[in-house]
């Protein structure tokens, strides 16, 4: 463990040493890396830190048989899903609503998994270039918001008392922004 | 203009966030670079936007001692977790790699045995392997012909056989009656001037195309004693064997009508290691008693026998040895010295028997021969047809 603690692996290296050798430090290291966020993602959901919490071992325990079973391209988006899909398990094992996010936020966090999985540095020259098109393109208040959070760097916060718009929306509002400029410039490359 | 949003592709923080940090966020206490590191992630990554969303729900705000702890405790518990789980593989590993090691020794000697065993069993084989004779029917109806003259063994020779050799060989009878041997072939006499019944030893093979020859050849030679049930009544002359000290009014078992044919011919085997003090090897010896110098094979297989007395291959070739030698008796303690399931008995045992009659030990050979018609082997029916013609 300390040995390791000295390298920096990255999620796929940590994965392959994993399968490769069957050792749990490997999957531990990764465990530790994400096991804040996974626990955060459950609070979401569940709602309740003594079950968030269970929720997150539960996982520990599962994937240490799923992460050798599955081609995981990216792990943090596997591991969103995976938590997620725990998550909404639980809740319906005890019988309660599952309170889904709204359509914008879900394709949102599907579209960052997919940006994360792609990360297209040859093409930086050319999606600049479509960028400002893209950009005119968005609707007014995603061309507002990606200009205030981006451009003029305001927080979340700021946004939110500039715009009279929830913390929730702002944030909505960049993220799917984010989403269209992407799709806009995938398009036109 | 827009340049500065290409940082929405910058997919790989840089900044570690710790958790005083989301807490600081959370509670709207963070620097403007915090919050600034803290949205871009949001942004460009998925689960941290998610988990946020979940450390800024009202139950965590609510809850902020509760999850820190949650938090140290989850990190504890999968270190735990991940201790426990190696220690579990290492202690289920350990054992598998300890039974792999003991199947591995297990399976090399297992090995090491087989191939003893089946070097053993090659020796034996090749100690075995008899070359059949050249059985024509014309022999075959000689020992037809020759059925005739039981009549000539005279009452007084019969007596002469007060050594009772018979204990024995009915005690391994019982025991035996089947045996691996599969084939014999009848060789006669090709003289003709030996009219007394000529049964030449038969001889033992495995091999099947043999085997059927022999039994062809077995069928044969039953029509052919059909047919000549009304053969000539008169005695022929006969002659002594060659090599065997025989009453000239005894019934001759020519156990030396070796001319034509080779009979039980024992190629020299490498195999045959056991070594006499001259250098002899058992296969020397059979090579010697092959070339039909018994005594030179009697003295090699002494020789060996007096140094390794348990080598069944010296026991058997002398047995057959002192009884192509006409000394029976000698040649039947050695036969008692052979286990009765031993592949070489049978036809040892035949000889045996064949050296009797040739001695004119009758009552010996009546019960030798009669102990072979019942094991029912396939020496079988040639000593009913010496009994018959001894009667």
């Amino acid at each position: 463990m300390s040995k390791s603690k000295s390298i920096v692996y990255s999620d796929q290296e940590l994965i392959r040493l994993f399968r490769e050798s069957e050792d749990s430090k490997y999957l531990g290291m990764m465990y530790q890396r994400y096991a804040m966020n996974m626990f955060g993602v459950c609070m979401k959901y569940i709602k309740n830190v003594d079950d968030s919490q269970d929720a997150v071992m539960e996982i520990f325990e599962k994937l240490h048989h799923d992460i050798k079973r599955h081609d995981i391209a990216n792990f943090k988006s596997w591991i969103l899903t995976v938590t997620r899909n725990h998550c909404l398990m639980i809740l319906r094992k005890n019988g309660l609503q599952v309170e889904y996010k709204d359509e914008i936020e879900f394709e949102y966090g599907n579209s960052i998994s997919d940006f994360d999985a792609r990360n297209e540095a040859e093409a930086k020259e050319k999606k600049l270039n479509k960028m400002d098109i893209c950009v005119q393109k968005l609707n007014d208040i995603q061309r507002l918001c990606i200009d205030m959070f981006y451009l003029q760097g305001f927080s979340y916060k700021e946004i939110e008392v500039k715009t009279q718009l929830s913390y929730k929306e702002v944030k909505t509002h960049i993220q799917n922004g984010k989403l269209n400029l992407k799709k806009c410039i995938e398009s036109n490359v | 203009m827009y340049k500065d949003i290409y940082n929405i592709y910058e997919t790989e923080p840089t900044t570690t966030i710790s958790w005083d940090m989301i807490q600081r966020y959370v509670s709207q206490c963070s620097s403007k670079e915090e919050t600034r590191i803290i949205e871009m992630r949001m942004n460009d990554d998925a689960l941290f936007a998610e988990a946020m969303e979940g450390f800024m729900s009202d139950d965590s705000i609510s809850n902020k001692d509760k999850i820190e702890k949650a938090i140290q405790n989850i990190e504890n518990n999968i270190y735990k977790g991940y201790i426990a789980r190696q220690s579990n593989e290492s202690n289920t590993k350990t054992p598998i790699r300890w039974l792999a090691i003991a199947a591995c020794i297990l399976v090399v000697l297992g090995l090491g045995f087989l191939i003893n065993d089946t070097i053993q069993k090659n020796k034996n084989q090749e100690a075995k392997v008899l070359t059949i004779n050249s059985t024509d029917t014309s022999s075959l109806n000689q020992l037809s012909n020759n059925s005739n003259v039981t009549n000539t063994i005279p009452n007084d020779d019969l007596k002469k056989d007060d050594e009772i050799h018979s204990d024995t060989t009915t005690k391994k009878a019982q025991a035996s009656n089947t045996h691996s041997t599969k084939t014999v072939a009848i060789n006669m006499d090709n003289s003709q001037e030996n009219l007394l019944p000529t049964l030449s030893e038969t001889t033992a093979v495995y091999d099947k195309d043999k085997i059927a020859m022999v039994e062809k050849v077995e069928e044969e030679a039953a029509v052919s004693r059909d047919v000549n049930d009304v053969i000539s009544e008169e005695t022929k002359p006969t002659s002594p064997a060659k090599n065997v000290g025989v009453n000239s009014n005894a019934p001759h078992i020519n156990i030396e009508n070796r001319d034509n044919k080779k009979d039980d011919v024992f190629t020299k085997n490498d195999s045959y290691v056991a070594e006499s003090t001259s250098g002899h090897t058992v296969g020397d010896g059979i090579d010697i008693y092959n070339n039909k110098q018994y005594l030179d094979a009697i003295s090699v297989f002494s020789e060996i026998l007096s140094y390794d007395k348990n080598n069944m291959q010296a026991i058997t070739f002398r047995a057959r040895a002192y009884a192509r030698q006409g000394e029976c008796n000698k040649a039947a303690n050695d036969m008692d010295r052979i286990p009765i399931d031993n592949i070489n008995y049978p036809e040892t045992e035949w000889i045996i028997a064949q050296c009797y009659l040739s001695n004119n030990q009758i009552k010996k050979a009546k019960a030798l021969l009669q102990v072979i018609v019942n094991r029912n082997n396939i020496y079988s029916a040639p000593a009913k047809d010496a009994l018959e013609a001894i009667k």
